[in-house]
């Protein structure tokens, strides 16, 4: 029997999209290897209106972890560790936001089992074995990975990768619900624990820009990263009635605010167009624009891999084009 | 303070496809940005800047590099016992080396471009036991057995002070290249570099590179769907009659 385990980031209540999504997906799993979806957390309070979502989206069982803990990571992790070994289940998905690279990324090593980040899928091949995919550089390409040796096999998974449905149960059915104490997994023994808050400064950080109704998407990648450039793609933007989106680098730089980053760290868009301006073409952003209807990319390199995923590919300078663009309205 | 910087290094080809310098590698940018901000305590007395990269004898260049922006010493983990590792092996050597070079904190990027797993700062942390300081986007101030540090949370940034030993993952990353002068790299030229072998960490081969991986990728396939659109060469003003022809004609 091959459990799967899902595990929910702490202070994440239970009914979180990205919970209900990994759920959904390990119910389809656990299908096959006739296991139980256990769903974890530290959530505190369980609501019964997400214990009862939890369950119509495929869990099983729901584990808590409850109480207050002096490192409320470091104790989730060790409880986790705990529970991991003793049930052995086939696989672990966490969420790969907030803690959940820290928790899996620990408990790999902790447990010496194989993990894989960012998964854009997971599935079972011919002979029943896990296999994680996820974009890998260059060349625009998708890696096939597996656990190579023990039992467990680990993987994290964005937001939104999976859809988020009701397995087929009826209503009014609840899983099993285990809540146990905080309190001996909380450890206080650990060197250079010293941390102290000296100041919180909070910012008013940009709003989130929708660029789901924009029917073109003007991106900006590394190629136009300079403030003319993107001075004028903006203003030709706005006279188009385009959305502005942006590759990873220019949100890494500080450039670009977050909520305009199309790719599998980011926003997934599919816009009727889609231009590209000096964008080169990473798998990792390419993932984001797959759905686009017609890829249009600017690009000085010949040779920019973004070329062979283009409707409409024109060598030319991406900084001029947008003098020249802004230059008509 | 002994402060142990990890860079990878990166085929230049994979970042810099039009700007390649002559370097084979180049800094992953996420550690650059590291390396950049302790370049600004290159003169600080209290504190050893020392910085590693796993890698062959060619990627020696990165280290280079970075001796010339300011850090004081450098070591090579080269051992073809090293290669193909995973982040669970890559953990098991950086942390073996860790312990090798006595560092009071460890300093790493968040990522590297070419696996972006971002997993192996926190495989680093629990091996050696330290608390791991995420989200940090400068270091401050170097106190006697603290580092105040700026990390960024959801809502804003705090400033903390937090006490060694630690590990330290910085966010985001750079691709401003460092400056430094003429002079600095022909000092930085002249400093020898440590290399260090799975021997001289104390590390059990079976736990390192493809002997110590926990996952194998099966294969690699290009599963974005290619396009065989048109591709044209165009004057940017040319460009941009056929770009808004296009929408015109879609229109959008």
């Amino acid at each position: 029997m091959g459990n799967i385990y899902v595990v929910s980031n702490p202070a994440k209540r239970l009914d979180e999209p990205v919970n209900l999504e990994l759920l959904s997906k390990a119910f389809e799993l656990a299908q096959s290897k006739n296991g139980m979806v256990v769903l974890i957390s530290m959530c505190g309070d369980a609501f019964e209106e997400a214990v009862a979502d939890a369950y119509l989206h495929g869990a099983d069982k729901i584990m808590l972890l409850s109480g207050q803990a002096a490192d409320p990571l470091t104790a989730y992790i060790c409880f986790l560790s705990q529970q991991i070994r003793v049930d052995v289940p086939e696989c672990v998905l966490f969420s790969d936001e907030g803690a959940g690279k820290e928790i899996s990324s620990r408990l790999s090593v902790i447990l010496d089992c194989g993990l894989t980040a960012d998964c854009i899928d997971v599935y079972l091949d011919d002979s029943d074995e896990y296999v994680f995919a996820r974009t890998a550089l260059s060349d625009s390409v998708v890696a096939k990975i597996k656990g190579k040796t023990g039992k467990i096999k680990m993987a994290t998974v964005k937001r939104g990768v999976f859809f988020s449905k009701p397995c087929g149960r009826e209503k009014g059915g609840s899983p099993q619900v285990m809540v146990c104490e905080v309190g001996k997994f909380d450890q206080n023994e650990i060197p250079g624990r010293f941390y102290e808050i000296i100041e919180e400064i909070s910012v008013q950080k940009p709003g989130d820009v929708d660029l789901s109704q924009s029917r073109v998407i003007f991106c900006a990648g590394r190629g136009v990263n300079d403030s003319e450039s993107l001075e004028s793609l903006f203003a030709a933007a706005e006279k188009l009635g385009a959305g502005v989106a942006c590759t990873r680098c220019l949100v890494d730089e500080g450039i670009m605010p977050r909520s305009r980053q199309v790719g599998q760290s980011g926003k997934s868009i599919s816009p009727q167009i889609y231009v590209a301006l000096g964008v080169s073409g990473a798998s990792q952003h390419l993932v984001g624009v797959k759905n686009a209807d017609f890829v249009i990319a600017i690009n000085s390199d010949k040779n920019a891999p973004i070329f062979a995923f283009a409707d409409l590919s024109i060598i030319s300078d991406a900084r001029i084009f947008l003098k020249w663009l802004v230059a008509k309205f | 303070m002994k402060i142990l910087t990890f860079i990878k290094p990166i085929k230049t080809e994979l970042l810099y496809a039009n700007e390649c310098d002559g370097e084979k590698f180049s800094v992953n940018p996420y550690d650059a940005k590291v390396i950049v901000n302790l370049s600004a305590f290159k003169n600080c007395q209290a504190m050893e800047l020392i910085v590693a990269a796993m890698g062959s004898s060619a990627s020696e260049c990165v280290l280079r590099k970075a001796l010339a922006s300011g850090m004081d010493s450098a070591y090579l983990l080269c051992d073809n016992a090293f290669a193909g590792a995973d982040t669970v092996a890559t953990s098991y050597v950086l942390e073996k080396a860790a312990v090798r070079i006595g560092a009071d904190a460890v300093f790493m990027g968040q990522y590297a471009v070419d696996g972006e797993t971002g997993q192996t700062p926190f495989g680093v942390a629990e091996r050696l036991g330290y608390r791991c300081v995420s989200g940090v986007e400068e270091l401050r101030e170097i106190g006697n057995r603290t580092l105040t540090l700026k990390v960024n949370v959801p809502n804003g940034y705090r400033i903390v002070k937090v006490g060694i030993p630690t590990v330290v993952v910085f966010s985001g990353m750079t691709t401003k290249k460092s400056t430094y002068s003429l002079l600095e790299m022909k000092r930085a030229k002249a400093k020898r570099i440590t290399v260090l072998s799975s021997h001289d960490i104390s590390a059990d081969e079976e736990f390192c590179g493809i002997k110590g991986s926990r996952t194998r990728v099966m294969n690699i396939t290009g599963d974005l769907i290619k396009k065989s659109g048109e591709k044209i060469e165009l004057l940017p003003s040319e460009a941009v009659e056929r770009v808004l022809s296009l929408l015109r004609d879609s229109n959008v």
